[in-house]
């Protein structure tokens, strides 16, 4: 949306990916698409999960992947809208 | 605008009715604009969002001063405040719109404008509020500076227009036009009578608009 993408850009492309995977995003996978370190990938993560536009699962050998939540997919939704919003009038 | 010099008796009552219509469309475009701008942070979502809302406060100020011309609240306020006469109302009515008309427009033209510096903001909200209200004829200087400000930010969404072919963008381009048409006949014509219907009936065309991009953007 400008040129430094802001922290709702940032969330909204990690969104974008583990809607692509379906519930089987990795962390690590999510790290490289959204073009984040380490330490900022546990940050957003940890937002996400608060606002509970994503859950994690587990598997038997503690490896972790995410999914969306309803609440994840309406934020998508409601976030599209607000890029048509900004196009219309030319606000980026 | 002024009700008792401009608007022809069967357009009395019509008036408010549109004014009012404006005053909704552009309170959903400012709300939702600083909706956006609390989600994205963009800050000229902000200015945005303060340009509609100081243009829908102008419009409910139009809409409840042209009420009270035709309706006898008029006389009753007119006793209360102790003014001279049932004008006065009208021309403080007048007055105040056009100083929030021009506002919003002063803070649309800066958003088209993309400028980060905020001064360019403050110098072009006084010199406009200043024209206007030394002007002998304030009312000539209100359409003549909101015809300017309105053919650049047209000219601005015409060039985003150009630049993204969508209909999204092409809404957006015709309700400027239509509201830049709207104030630039005032400026030309010589029966302000129909001009104030004409007006009314761009500005519809305008609003109407803005509706259908905010359809297109929501749907």
């Amino acid at each position: 949306m400008s040129g430094k993408r802001d922290r709702v850009a940032i969330m909204n492309d990690m969104l974008e990916f583990i809607r692509e995977k379906n519930g089987d995003a990795k962390p690590t996978h999510i790290m490289y698409k959204a073009n984040l370190s380490n330490e900022m990938l546990t940050e957003y993560i940890k937002e996400l999960l608060k606002k509970e536009f994503i859950i994690e699962h587990k598997d038997k050998d503690e490896k972790r992947t995410y999914s969306l939540t309803d609440k994840g997919f309406k934020f998508l939704t409601e976030y599209t809208k607000m890029k048509g919003f900004l196009a219309a009038y030319d606000l980026n | 605008m002024s009700t008792i010099f401009m608007s022809p008796d069967w357009f009395l009552g019509y008036d408010v009715i549109f004014e009012l219509f404006f005053f909704i469309i552009s309170l959903v475009i400012a709300l939702y604009a600083l909706k956006v701008y609390r989600s994205t942070n963009q800050k000229l979502a902000q200015y945005f969002g303060y340009g509609f809302l100081l243009t829908a406060a102008a419009y409910i100020v139009q809409s409840i001063s042209n009420y009270l011309v035709y309706s006898k609240l008029n006389t009753q306020i007119c006793q209360i405040a102790n003014l001279a006469s049932s004008s006065t109302v009208d021309a403080i009515g007048t007055y105040v719109y056009m100083l929030l008309m021009i506002a919003g427009l002063v803070v649309l033209l800066f958003v088209s404008l993309k400028s980060d510096k905020q001064r360019t903001l403050w110098i072009l909200l006084s010199a406009s509020i200043i024209a206007i209200m030394l002007s002998r004829n304030p009312m000539y200087t209100f359409y003549l500076l909101s015809s300017i400000y309105l053919a650049f930010i047209a000219w601005h969404f015409v060039e985003n227009y150009l630049k993204n072919k969508q209909a999204i963008t092409l809404t957006v381009a015709l309700a400027f036009i239509f509201l830049w048409f709207g104030t630039f006949h005032f400026l030309i014509s010589v029966d302000h009578a129909t001009f104030y219907v004409i007006g009314h009936i761009l500005g519809l065309f305008a609003y109407i608009m803005i509706l259908i991009n905010w359809y297109l953007v929501k749907k």
